[in-house]
């Protein structure tokens, strides 16, 4: 498994990945963050499974993460796109040929490629962390927001925070990885993700009344927020996991049982 | 003892047969030419003795280990299938060190692969930066990473200019020579004929010639070239030949005729009754590339 995992960082390392993943992961935690200062308290819509932000929720000890919180799914979504690719550039590359002949193991390579990706989105979700908290405070100054009550817990929330923002985005991408193989091209897969992000859930939402709270997005947001009013932190990460496992299954056995045609 | 050993090996995709009922046994050692015109099966082949796809029927085995273990076998082939595959952004030598991570080979062996294939000067260049050509070096490289005793290159020459062609065929040749077996695909017949010490011939997913290569030369014997004046005639000439029982072929204006020497005689005199004048009429040996279009029945596709 060692030298799988060592194998996919190598290929991860790839500029394009690097400067793609990570930059985009941190350029939309930094527009995130800077959207909910601006408009708290307007009553602006956000993503599924998301609250409004009000002032007082800024002010709250973790206001520090709510706009990484809020617009989590927007990280997912990034972290959707960088497992979809990885997964279908091996096939449209061709390089799926030499992995899998190199190691016939299909599991352990397919295990492999996704906690190489999970250390990938680890590194790139701290990277829009650590680049995000130094901000806060100026924008929580200029927007009026007090932020006496985060000092107390500072380390504590922003490890928590951390945490949950990562677990979030991590199920986005094991979404994009189960889209990439069944898929096998990123175009159609990254479709897929942002269509159901913005537009499908938004309408099966209407449809499902309170029933939208188990929807994949709702309940992936309600993680990134450490629980929300519709669902406790601990029922949306069972039900997060439920989704991601159904998805690593479907991945896995169709990964296993294909013919190698690319 | 064979190193490839396949019996009544069939893989369907769909309606199409890609391989049928395939027997081929190709013994240690050497470089043996899978020839056979685009689409005839040789890729499928390959796909499945690495266990890519799997097959509909039959059984097959590497180094005696069945094609539905392949992990028996893995680390003692290495492949190139159907051309290079690499992540363009990253360097040649990131590719490979990847590729030898994967395997568990040392990075020192990341070099001496580039070595051998000429790439070590631009080896921290990325690989989209490549000539066609090079890419394919590249991908020999990778195939040669675990230092296998297998070698299953599918059509390695492709895309390269005559001088990396030549390379190519001296390295399959010293390759083939170190007591590796070199299984090299190809359309290219002189490719084979050049760097092959046995040949299997495959058309459509049926193997029609399998053996030694001098086997093959030597049963092709030779045949008359005939040449009409007109072009026009060339097609009725071939028509005239065939109906009076000659085994005939048409490839470049020019007439094959299945027949030796003593016959060509023969063959003029049928021309001249049927009004139709010779502007050449010489006796050939039978070249590779006759044999194989002579059994393959298909010059356009076998000579593109």
């Amino acid at each position: 498994m060692i030298r799988v995992v060592r194998s996919e960082l190598t290929r991860l390392g790839s500029p394009s990945l690097l400067l793609g993943g990570i930059g985009l992961m941190a350029f939309f935690g930094l527009l995130a963050t800077v959207v909910v200062f601006v408009t708290a308290g307007s009553g602006s819509a956000t993503l599924p499974g998301t609250q409004n932000i009000t002032v007082a929720m800024l002010e709250a000890p973790d206001g520090m993460f709510a706009g990484l919180q809020t617009f989590a799914g927007m990280l997912g979504i990034v972290a959707l796109v960088v497992w979809a690719m990885s997964a279908t550039t091996d096939v449209s590359s061709g390089l799926i040929r030499l992995l899998v002949q190199a190691e016939p193991r299909r599991l352990l390579l397919l295990g492999g490629k996704i906690v190489a990706l999970v250390v990938f989105t680890c590194a790139a979700t701290l990277v829009a962390t650590i680049m995000v908290m130094p901000m806060v405070q100026g924008l929580a100054k200029s927007a009026g927001v007090s932020t006496a009550a985060w000092q107390p817990q500072l380390v504590h929330t922003m490890i928590t925070g951390y945490f949950h923002l990562t677990l979030c985005v991590l199920l986005w991408g094991v979404v994009g990885l189960c889209a990439g193989i069944l898929t096998r091209s990123a175009g159609i897969s990254i479709a897929i993700g942002i269509g159901y992000l913005l537009v499908f859930e938004g309408v099966l939402s209407m449809l499902l009344g309170s029933g939208q709270k188990w929807l994949p997005g709702a309940a992936f947001g309600a993680i990134a927020s450490g629980g929300s009013a519709d669902m406790a932190f601990t029922t949306a990460l069972l039900l997060g996991a439920a989704y991601a496992l159904a998805a690593l299954v479907v991945a896995a056995v169709t990964f296993r049982r294909r013919d190698i045609t690319a | 003892m064979s190193v490839i050993s396949t019996e009544r090996l069939t893989r369907r995709f769909g309606d199409v047969v890609a391989v049928r009922d395939l027997d081929l046994e190709i013994l240690g050692g050497g470089v043996v030419g899978l020839v056979g015109p685009n689409g005839s099966g040789k890729s499928t082949l390959i796909r499945l003795l690495l266990g890519l796809i799997k097959p509909t029927s039959g059984t097959a085995t590497v180094f005696g280990a069945p094609i539905s273990h392949p992990l028996t076998y893995a680390a003692r082939v290495g492949a190139l299938v159907e051309g290079p595959a690499f992540v363009p952004t990253l360097s040649a030598r990131t590719n490979l060190r990847s590729l030898a991570r994967l395997r568990g080979i040392a990075n020192r062996r990341v070099d001496e692969v580039l070595e051998a294939v000429g790439l070590l000067d631009r080896s921290k260049e990325p690989a989209k930066r490549f000539s066609l050509g090079m890419k394919q070096r590249l991908g020999i490289a990778a195939a040669l990473l675990p230092d296998p005793e297998l070698l299953v290159l599918d059509e390695p020459t492709n895309g390269l200019d005559p001088a990396g062609i030549v390379e190519i065929r001296t390295l399959l040749r010293r390759l083939g020579d170190e007591g590796r077996t070199v299984v090299v695909s190809s359309h290219l017949l002189s490719e084979i004929e050049a760097a092959c010490d046995a040949l299997a011939i495959v058309r459509f997913g049926d193997l029609l010639f399998s053996g030694p290569m001098s086997e093959l030369v030597s049963r092709a014997g030779g045949c008359i070239e005939a040449q009409p004046e007109h072009i026009a005639d060339v097609a009725r000439l071939a028509d005239l030949l065939a109906s009076r029982g000659w085994t005939v072929s048409v490839r470049e204006g020019d007439v094959l005729v299945d027949a030796p020497a003593s016959q060509a005689a023969d063959v003029n005199r049928a021309a001249a009754e049927a009004g139709m004048t010779l502007c050449a009429l010489r006796p050939r040996n039978a070249s590779l590339e006759d044999v194989f279009l002579r059994m393959t029945g298909t010059p356009r596709e076998a000579s593109a």
